[in-house]
């Protein structure tokens, strides 16, 4: 493609707007971007670009931009700073953070939001050797990407993604503008080309939902029923793939029926430890092949143990009527002849429409298939199915749903992204016990516990994480809960801190739930002292948001198009289903003002601070070219870096090979990406392909080849329970018991969301990503903001009629936390009991230099007001975060309100208001 | 009162000046009145000047006469107003004076219908596109006109009478049209929409609407009050002082008092000339959310 | 046979991202407040469907906006019925859009001239026009309608594509939304029996 004539140069890069990171070229005249379009090579987007992406430049260019480091000066909360020089900002941080490492590492909570390098980051937190770390997934989708790593060793989005070419029926739930746009939207016109069907489970008929060719509006927190639903349908109709569940999952595996017992439901192994099934009258390794093992009935272990297979327990449990269609109707609204039809399509499209790819391969067990068949069914799920408190079964639910139809890793079916499928769960466990002064942590802070010595615990059972994770209280809290860290260091639950650390998470308005009282909390003063509870907060981000008006010290960062970056296989890869892919981030241009990319920035506290892993032995920077220096040189394991391709000295080399110099240079000259094709006998069965496994080990993937067994039946979630039940020397607090005992299922079950079911408040209120601004920085772009500057809150137009509101009526959206007055768009495309609004559009004065009388200010609103991020508690007892009890996800959608028409004389702006940050407008460009 | 307010200076100045201009003509009535008669006209082609938003290349808008009224008005504007000049300067009873006259005329008759036409040839704006829109400029050109010449010659009374009567005619008729389109009107037909369905809409593409269309349309409260003050003004205020002055023959307080109340009503006629003037493209924003017969 | 170039938008598959609005606006640097391509989202026929509709200059057969305009700054282009504006000549009456059914031309007020959708004819670099590059779901086309055998003149023959308000004469077309398939009978689904149908039930590994 040539470049139109006075356009001097073109550069590529990777966009940033949303978690999709498509490639993009950047058209520069005389150095300035003039222009961003889609790299046509480039294996996420080829060529496309979604309107965030094309709005880069007005991103880029923003009027929000900060342009230099702020010491605060006034009280906490204003804005009120001075601009002082790097070396004082750098000095004041490494003085903060030297002390905490020096006497309690615990102190500094690092945590970061949109961050696309958490493996850099979560790794620098082991160096510092505080537990308290974590990126943004408690508060996004860690439901998700928990209950697949938990069950199938990858999940929706992160770790996998349906078979946009070959799928003939595509299932969505909980589906809105998502984390994989652009792939989402290029596969779904693929399957609208070719007559797939695609059904969408969602309440509200927008997007997506909109070109589905079935909407099922359905009641939201509901799926796990309706998705249940479908499983009993389908072994009500003996419509599974019982030669796929015997083949690749445990289905076979016995479960020692014992209860009272410490074994009860645990596995039955044998002497090597190995899983039994049971073939031909007698217990077998249940990894033997040639065998024929039994999927149903009890049986007597030579131990005298009773013990029955995975899948008598399932069959028992799916059958009973409380999982038939009738049930499931009364739940989620939807009509039981629709959930049967469903169930009829599915299992007809697995089965009669079965195909054979003319792709030979070999599975673990040595057997070679002449061919790959594909059960071409496909599914995907997201946030509205995440952000609930039962969302960790719902998705594990969905996963067993897969395995019936036998379409995991199939043609047409879902597929895993390399570096995926991993060990189930994958490692490591999550590191954080042991923390001393001056100690790396010995692990990262973030890990997949198996069981409940793998809980970070102190030895009085406190959670030694500031966010309990990994606590009795959230176990499986694979992503950390970023949205407990403000409350709990305020409440110095269980510890107080002393710096709050954060990089490009606005807590103090769209990304924290009670908004209002988090703002309130971060000035919070001890009674006592003066002092403020939360003694430092350091915060770092390109644009003048309203969590920088709450910092005492803040970092200002670059746009995307100024930086270096990666986005790893060791943290969410651009892998495709075909290929195993990384790419970087470039700069593009150079920034103009007195800003610095956040990685090189912490690169250079961490060599000020003496963080091991930063320095050489002989105390010099390990890394002195920054981050460029860390892409190309660091090895987080023997040969294994950030950057998996062009590696060894002469680049040959791919996954595994000695740094190479000029790898960078490689990848620009790329498009910026790199990306290896599997074989096509390593693209499908990866769980169990032998040809693949022996790969996956090669590239440092998996520690062996061992097949990957899909695990239908949860061991880890039985040990949690059987200590919840009194055994193992692990034991959980005694009020948490019956919620640990009903939350941690073996199997996925219907849990009703936790929040109450009251008259008081009988709707739900939902939120969605508009399509063009998904992340909630779309406002302070000159372009994007024309689009979409104002929200209100749409009901169904029955609903409205009964309230007596109009279209565009004032009213009040009330919960048992809070009240908005905002204004109501009546729709006819949402659940009846559903009321719902865009996301992040609403800004607080003076957030992004805004005027007071901006329409973000005045004509939009955040649903976070309503919001608690605490479950209701009676006096005395606990407060338990809003979360879903397994993974802390924070359970946003579980919201329950009621609409009220606003009176006469209540005109004027959304309400709540707040004091505007005027002084904001004074630290922008 | 933003909307299109150069424009409505324009028409109604500029439709008075043309007004007296062409009666001056047809009457022979030289000396100051065809002055003030292009200084209205002059003054309201600056006025228009200002509506545009590059001015600079002013003398194309002569050169598509072919086709577009706008340039024909301009091309008729400039003719009438050098006609004019040559009419002021020559002596009144010669027969080129008689000439100039006539052919002034014929061209200010020729500029309002013109400048009439710009709107009634739309389309896409249905309050616009009826004969009712040149009928009315021009008698409306006419009677404003006439009762100027009232006040600068102190006669011409019973023209001035018999110049409102049909003008305040044809607007009655003119709002009661728009009254009858406003109840049957199919808004999403008219846009082409329907081809689609019966459409409402959801999301806008822009939170705020473009500025192309913003000058007309949107909407006016009260308009019921409104029309009947500018009728008040620019018909029955008017009428009634020429009646009178008629009766008690000619008084400048009346005469005065006449072209301002016109003067004021023409303004307020004007703009709810535009203001209640819709375009079918508004459908795609606002169909199915008003009380649309066929939604 | 006169080339016709136009646009096919598919409202089956158009899901209402903006991606070509704004895909536009970094093609052609106008003034910021200029949106040539918008999209509307409508709930319709009751509320059965939501549906993304793109609006953008029609380039239509006899364009009200070149018979209106004073100075030629609108005109046609006979060889493939672009229309376009000279800026050059533009002096920003905006007659023109009152003119357009479709409301299809922008004021940029910093230019204080039109500015609409120009098909990216003056963009030598590309095939087709940035909307049409850019749009992740496929959902726009384009090509010749003058030919009936081009791709877009079989693809709006095949999905019985239409124009709004014909009778302006546009060229582009739109892909009406699919109707919904009916979803498989449900038939009896007959229940093989209880739990005990899988005891010696005989399947190997």
């Amino acid at each position: 493609m040539t470049p139109d004539p006075g356009v001097s140069s073109m550069r590529q890069t990777t966009c940033y707007m949303c978690t999709c990171r498509c490639g993009i070229n950047v058209h520069l005249r005389d150095g300035v971007p003039i222009r961003i379009e889609g790299n046509p090579a480039h294996p996420k987007n080829r060529g496309v670009l979604c309107g965030k992406g094309a709005a880069g430049l007005q991103h880029h260019f923003s009027a929000a931009r900060l342009r230099k480091p702020l010491k605060r000066v006034g009280p906490r909360g204003e804005a009120s700073f001075v601009e002082i020089e790097w070396d004082e900002a750098l000095g004041i941080a490494t003085a903060w953070l030297d002390a905490i490492r020096r006497t309690d590492p615990r102190r500094l909570a690092f945590f970061t939001g949109r961050d696309q390098s958490q493996s850099l980051t979560g790794w620098w937190a082991a160096q510092f050797g505080t537990p308290n770390f974590a990126a943004h997934g408690g508060l996004c989708s860690v439901n998700v990407a928990t209950a697949g790593l938990y069950t199938i060793g990858g999940s929706f989005w992160e770790f996998g993604e349906p078979d946009w070419d070959r799928t003939k029926y595509l299932l969505l739930l909980g589906v809105a503008e998502d984390h994989d746009s652009n792939p989402i939207k290029i596969g779904l016109g693929k399957l609208k080309q070719r007559g797939a069907k695609v059904v969408s489970v969602n309440p509200i008929r927008t997007g997506y939902s909109a070109i589905a060719d079935e909407w099922i509006g359905i009641r939201p927190g509901t799926d796990g029923a309706l998705v249940l639903a479908l499983v009993h349908e389908l072994l009500r109709t003996d419509r599974i793939d019982l030669e796929y569940l015997v083949r690749f999952t445990n289905a076979h595996w016995l479960v020692v029926q014992a209860p009272g017992t410490a074994e009860h439901g645990r596995f039955a192994r044998d002497a090597g430890n190995r899983p039994l099934c049971w073939a031909d009258g007698a217990p077998v390794d249940a990894g033997a092949t040639g065998i024929s093992p039994a999927v149903a009935g009890r049986f007597t272990l030579p131990d005298d143990r009773v013990a029955t297979p995975v899948f008598a327990l399932l069959a028992e449990r799916y059958l009973d009527a409380a999982y038939a269609p009738e049930a499931a109707e009364a739940v989620t609204g939807v009509p039981a002849a629709t959930i049967r039809r469903i169930a009829v399509e599915l299992a007809a499209v697995a089965f009669e429409q079965a195909i054979e790819l003319d792709i030979p391969w070999t599975d673990t067990t040595g057997r070679r298939h002449a061919t790959t068949r594909g059960r071409p069914v496909s599914m995907h799920a997201m946030r509205g199915i995440s952000a609930h408190s039962n969302g960790f079964d719902t998705t594990r639910a969905l996963h067993l749903l897969q395995m019936l139809l036998g379409t995991i890793d199939c043609p047409g079916g879902f597929r895993f992204k390399p570096p995926f499928p991993k060990p189930i769960p994958p490692g490591p466990k999550p590191a954080g016990k042991g923390y001393a002064p001056g100690k790396p942590l010995g692990g990262m802070p973030l890990g997949m516990p198996a069981g409940p010595e793998d809980l970070l615990l102190e030895p009085d059972g406190q959670p030694i994480r500031l966010d309990h994770a990994f606590s009795w209280e959230a176990p499986l809290a694979a992503h950390g809960m970023m949205q407990m860290v403000i409350a709990n260091a305020v409440a110095s639950d269980p510890y107080p801190i002393d710096t709050l650390f954060l990089f490009m998470a606005n807590m103090a308005w769209n990304s924290s739930m009670n908004t209002a009282g988090t703002m309130e909390l971060l000035t919070a003063r001890d009674p006592a002292t003066g002092d403020y509870k939360i003694p430092h907060i350091i915060y770092a981000d390109a644009f003048a948001s309203e969590m920088v008006a709450y910092a005492d010290l803040v970092l200002p960062d670059t746009t995307y198009l100024e930086r270096w970056d990666c986005i790893s296989i060791l943290d969410r890869p651009i892998s495709d289903a075909d290929g195993i892919a990384d790419s970087i981030r470039q700069p593009v241009v150079q920034p103009e003002r007195d800003v610095r990319p956040f990685q090189d920035v912490l690169l250079d506290l961490g060599v000020r601070l003496g963080l091991p892993g930063l320095l050489t032995p002989d105390g010099a920077p390990r890394y002195p070219g920054g981050y460029a220096d860390y892409l190309a040189n660091h090895e987080r394991a023997p040969g294994v870096g950030p950057l998996a391709g062009w590696r060894g000295p002469d680049g040959s080399a791919i996954g595994r090979g000695a740094p190479n110099p000029k790898q960078l240079e490689a990848y620009i000259a790329n498009g910026c990406f790199w990306r290896q094709e599997l074989e096509p006998a390593h693209r499908f069965y990866r769980h169990a392909n032998a040809g693949y496994l022996d790969f996956a080990v090669k590239m440092g993937f998996v520690p062996n080849a061992e097949p990957i067994v899909l695990q239908i039946y949860s061991e880890p979630l039985q040990r949690f329970r059987l200590a919840a039940q009194g055994h193992g020397p692990v034991q959980p607090p005694d009020d948490l018991r019956d919620r640990i005992i009903a939350a941690f299922d073996p199997l996925p079950g219907w849990h009703p969301p936790l929040a109450a079911d009251t008259p008081e408040f009988p709707l739900y209120a939902l939120t969605q990503r508009p399509m063009i601004m998904y992340h909630s920085w779309g406002s302070q772009n000159a372009w994007l903001k024309q689009i979409l500057s104002r929200n209100d809150l749409y009901v169904a137009t029955s609903t409205a009629r009964a309230l007596g509101l109009q279209d565009g009526a004032r009213a009040w959206l009330v919960s048992a936390h809070g009240r908005l007055k905002l204004r109501i768009r009546t729709m006819e495309g949402v659940q009846a009991d559903t009321v719902w609004t865009w996301n992040a559009i609403g800004k607080r004065a003076g957030a992004w230099g805004l005027a007071a009388d901006a329409t973000e200010v005045r004509e939009a609103f955040l649903l976070n007001h309503l919001i608690d991020d605490h479950l209701p508690a009676a006096a005395g007892t606990r407060r338990l975060a809003n979360a879903d009890p397994v993974t802390g996800q924070a359970a946003w959608f579980d919201q329950r309100v009621r609409l009220e028409p606003c009176g006469p004389g209540e005109a004027g702006p959304v309400e709540p208001q707040f004091a505007s940050l005027d002084a904001l407008r004074r630290v922008v460009v | 009162m933003h909307r299109a307010f150069p424009l409505i200076v324009f028409t109604t100045a500029s439709g008075a000046g043309f007004g007296l201009l062409a009666l001056a003509g047809v009457l022979a009535v030289g000396g100051a009145i065809p002055a003030v008669g292009l200084v209205l006209v002059a003054g309201g082609l600056l006025a228009a000047r200002r509506h545009l938003g590059r001015p600079v290349g002013l003398l194309r808008a002569l050169t598509r006469a072919r086709t577009s009224w706008l340039s024909r008005e301009a091309v008729a504007a400039v003719a009438c107003a050098a006609v004019a000049l040559g009419f002021a300067a020559v002596p009144q009873g010669a027969v080129a004076g008689r000439v100039l006259g006539l052919t002034m005329a014929v061209l200010a008759t020729g500029a309002v219908a013109c400048t009439a036409m710009i709107y009634a040839s739309l389309r896409p704006v249905p309050q616009w596109h009826t004969g009712l829109v040149p009928a009315g400029f021009l008698l409306i050109a006419g009677m404003t006109g006439a009762l100027l010449l009232v006040l600068l010659t102190g006669g011409f009374v019973p023209l001035a009478v018999a110049a409102i009567l049909p003008a305040g005619a044809v607007k009655l008729a003119y709002w009661r049209r728009l009254d009858e389109l406003s109840a049957s009107g199919d808004t999403i037909a008219a846009a082409g929409l329907d081809r689609i369905g019966r459409v409402r809409l959801l999301d806008p593409p822009l939170a705020v609407m473009g500025s192309a269309l913003s000058e007309m349309g949107g909407g006016v409260s009260r308009v019921r009050m409104l029309r009947r003050v500018a009728g008040a003004l620019l018909f029955a205020l008017p009428l009634g002082l020429s009646l009178l002055e008629l009766l008690a023959g000619f008084s400048a307080v009346l005469a005065v008092a006449a072209v301002l109340a016109a003067g004021a009503g023409v303004l307020l006629e004007r703009w709810l000339f535009f203001a209640e003037a819709g375009h079918i493209a508004g459908a795609w924003f606002d169909a199915g959310r008003r009380a649309d017969k066929h939604a | 046979m006169t080339v016709r170039l136009a646009l096919v938008i598919d409202l089956d598959i158009c899901v209402g991202c903006h991606a070509c609005s704004v895909a536009c606006k970094g093609a052609a640097a106008f003034d910021d407040s200029v949106w040539p391509n918008q999209v509307f989202g409508y709930e319709i026929e009751g509320g059965a469907r939501t549906v993304y509709v793109p609006r953008m200059c029609q380039h239509c057969e006899s364009p009200g906006c070149v018979t209106v305009c004073p100075t030629g700054a609108s005109f046609r282009r006979t060889a493939d019925g672009v229309v376009l504006i000279d800026a050059e000549r533009c002096i920003g009456c905006r007659l023109c859009a009152w003119s357009c059914p479709y409301g299809a031309r922008e004021y940029d007020a910093a230019a204080g001239v039109m500015r609409k959708c120009t098909l990216c004819i003056d963009r030598r670099d590309v095939a087709v026009p940035a909307c049409v590059a850019t749009c992740p779901s496929g959902a726009r086309h384009f090509g010749d309608i003058g030919d009936p055998a081009s791709a877009v003149s079989e693809l709006v023959h095949r999905r019985g594509g239409f124009a709004l308000l014909p009778e302006y004469g546009p060229a582009v077309r739109y892909l009406p939304p699919r109707p919904r398939a009916a979803g498989l009978p449900t038939a009896d689904g007959k229940s093989s029996g209880g739990l005990d149908r899988w005891i010696g039930r005989v399947v190997s590994r």
